[in-house]
């Protein structure tokens, strides 16, 4: 495990969430009673058998809003802000704070949470969304039929994950496993999926996944990214990944990305990308959640071969549609 | 807390824990203090001295209020209690009411207390017992208003502020002043004109009691988490960036109107309070300065008369009842009464 972080950087947190059931709460034991020497606190909104040591546990009940700004999916988790806004008020500092989430919340307002309250935002860092999920019973929480305009939570909580820890695979056969990451990859091809049995994992592959985190070169593998013509489902949550080479330029860039995600924004639960500027000798990195968008110039090109990469992870997506809106944005050659 | 920083100190103290917030007894020289810890500190307060500490609330205890005209204290915090404390002979009465308690206001005449618990507005009296409760809010209520007259009790939350009448049981709000945006504290003008609200979407928002028509304030770029009408209540000031903004509420309102802007701060205005007893308005920031101003007539360039630098995130300011010192609490524990 990583060593306290000094004083004046911000303190990681950590958002777990999966179903009942998946082992999430087993994975919360787990990271609270081992010898890390983090003093952690937990913020959960599902009473559980907690074994605390050295942690802080407070209760929340899930209150979500909308921000007053225009935009209706920018919700946040007003409970949130006052338990966060709490914390960083103590004296007595934590290393780490984990937020749990019951299956049914909606992660979006967890992590929008984060890019709307500049308080929170100056002190914390969202290190990363880990849904935990039991690959016995994943198929048919997928395949639940939800009435319309009801999203499917468990869909819905692997389109956001930064990272998936398929717990209880002890309980599947080979077969079955093949298929249960077939289907997360369909979903979501960003987030590293972690194989455990009773959520035996090392703790910094869920608490240091630096999922939001700009600096951190993102690992867009070109592979994930090549189209998948060969299976199309009726699947209404995918990935769409990009890979594109030359460069783009600046203003066009920032013209589509505002296009896209105020008008798509809805439907797009997460974005990530890699991009060679025109101009700019450091890859420029952004992310998004919804339609709050970040980005900054990331690690220098040096003698990498340049080229653009991005990932949307969403709901109806085009793949034809968002591939000709980056591609127009390219220099001409 | 620097060496230097303390030639305007009249004395300085100091808890365990994050200050929430601190208040003077206007009967008696004491001051109370409640920390992030759930302890309730009191203080002599004519020179620091801590009396007694007492651990109220686990979790933390959140918000004070002295009964108008007597000793008697009631604190809340994240246990969902209100204590009513008796601070001669030490006995105290704790009410469960769930949620966390983020607010409490006592009527003018002191004879009822108003308390946000969770998603409800209770009414209690001052021994303690339950004279009237408004559950199911829309969400957490943040903080609790009284009118002028103490007929009606408010009480802010996401979506606007709803009035009920104290003395009637009906479970109906006698007004609602709906705002789509989350309210995190509300303040009604002591001329009971007004009542005005800062919120989490960087806006202010103030409505005329009465007639109920509304302005906002917006364009901030951070929460508005300060906001302070003076005595006279023709100025109020708020955050919700490093510059106080100053209203001017004369006449028609604040509509139409641009603030005074005092810029005195490097960091976002955390706590703004005006003398009792005069013009005075002290300010602090989250990085720890406290400044007391004497703002002029509109235009006039203005410097803070006093500074201080706590060195820590400044919480809570709370004038003296003769409004010759303010008292300043911060995220370190460190309490500072600063001359005015």
């Amino acid at each position: 495990m990583t060593s306290p972080l000094p004083p004046t950087s911000k303190v990681p947190v950590t958002v777990l969430t999966g179903f009942l059931g998946s082992g999430k709460t087993t994975l919360l034991n787990r990271i609270l009673s081992e010898q890390h020497g983090m003093r952690i606190a937990v913020i959960e909104n599902e009473f559980g058998e907690i074994g605390i040591d050295d942690a802080l546990v407070i209760d929340a009940e899930e209150e979500v809003f909308e921000m007053n700004n225009g935009c209706i999916c920018c919700t946040v988790r007003g409970d949130l802000i006052r338990i966060l806004g709490n914390l960083m008020r103590r004296k007595d500092r934590f290393d780490h704070i984990l937020i749990e989430t019951t299956g049914l919340a909606d992660p979006a307002p967890v992590a929008q949470t984060f890019f709307m309250d500049d308080e929170i935002g100056s002190q914390l860092r969202l290190d990363g969304i880990v849904t935990v999920v039991d690959a016995a019973h994943l198929l048919q929480h997928l395949d639940d039929v939800k009435p319309d305009g009801v999203e499917n939570e468990a869909v819905e909580q692997i389109a956001f994950a930064d990272r998936i820890v398929l717990n209880k695979t002890d309980l599947v056969d080979d077969a079955q496993l093949t298929e249960v990451h077939r289907r997360i990859s369909e979903i979501n091809r960003l987030a590293e999926v972690v194989e455990t049995v009773q959520c035996k994992v090392d703790l910094e592959r869920v608490l240091d996944v630096g999922g939001f985190d700009l600096g951190r070169a993102l690992d867009l593998d070109p592979a994930f990214l090549a189209a998948d013509s060969e299976h199309q489902h009726d699947l209404s949550v995918t990935s769409v990944g990009i890979d594109l080479p030359g460069e783009l330029a600046m203003g066009p860039l920032n013209e589509w990305l505002g296009w896209l995600l105020s008008t798509k924004g809805i439907d797009i639960f997460r974005s990530k990308g890699i991009l060679a500027v025109s101009g700019m000798p450091e890859r420029y990195v952004f992310q998004g959640v919804h339609m709050l968008f970040d980005g900054t110039p990331g690690e220098p090109w040096g003698d990498a071969e340049r080229g653009s990469r991005a990932v949307f992870i969403g709901r109806n997506l085009d793949r034809a549609e968002l591939e000709a809106g980056l591609r127009g944005c390219l220099v001409p050659a | 807390m620097t060496a230097t920083a303390v030639a305007t100190a009249a004395f300085q103290s100091r808890v365990g824990e994050s200050v929430s917030v601190a208040r003077w007894c206007s009967t008696v020289d004491l001051l109370a203090v409640a920390d992030l810890a759930g302890d309730i500190t009191l203080v002599d307060s004519r020179d620091g001295t801590i009396l007694s500490r007492a651990a109220r609330h686990y979790g933390g205890a959140f918000c004070l209020a002295w009964q108008p005209g007597g000793p008697a204290l009631a604190s809340g915090g994240a246990d969902g209690c209100v204590v009513l404390h008796d601070v001669v002979s030490r006995d105290a009465v704790v009410l469960e009411l769930g949620g966390w308690v983020n607010a409490i206001a006592w009527s003018r005449d002191g004879s009822q207390l108003a308390v946000a618990a969770g998603r409800s507005l209770v009414l209690l009296d001052p021994t303690g017992s339950v004279l009237r409760r408004w559950d199911d809010q829309p969400s957490t209520v943040t903080d609790v208003v009284w009118s002028r007259d103490g007929s009606r009790v408010g009480c802010s939350s996401y979506g606007g502020l709803r009035w009920y009448a104290a003395v009637s049981a009906s479970p109906q709000p006698v007004r609602t002043f709906e705002w789509r945006g989350s309210l995190l504290l509300a303040r009604v003008s002591p001329d009971g004109r007004w009542v005005a609200s800062g919120n989490q979407d960087a806006s202010v928002h103030v409505w005329r009691l009465w007639s109920g028509e509304d302005a906002e304030m917006n364009g901030y770029p951070e929460k508005v988490d300060a906001l302070a009408f003076d005595r006279t209540s023709r100025w109020m000031a708020n955050g919700g960036t490093d510059e106080i903004s100053l209203w001017d509420f004369s006449g028609r309102g604040p509509m139409g109107r641009a603030p005074q802007m005092l810029p005195g701060h490097d960091a976002q205005v955390s706590a703004l309070a005006w003398q009792p007893t005069g013009d005075l308005l002290a300010s602090a920031g989250r990085d720890g300065g406290v400044a007391v101003w004497a703002p002029g007539p509109k235009g006039r360039h203005v410097e803070p008369r006093r500074r201080v630098e706590l060195g820590s995130r400044v919480t809570t300011l709370a004038w003296s009842p003769a409004g010759d010192r303010v008292l300043a609490g911060a995220v370190d524990g460190s309490l500072v009464a600063v001359v005015a």
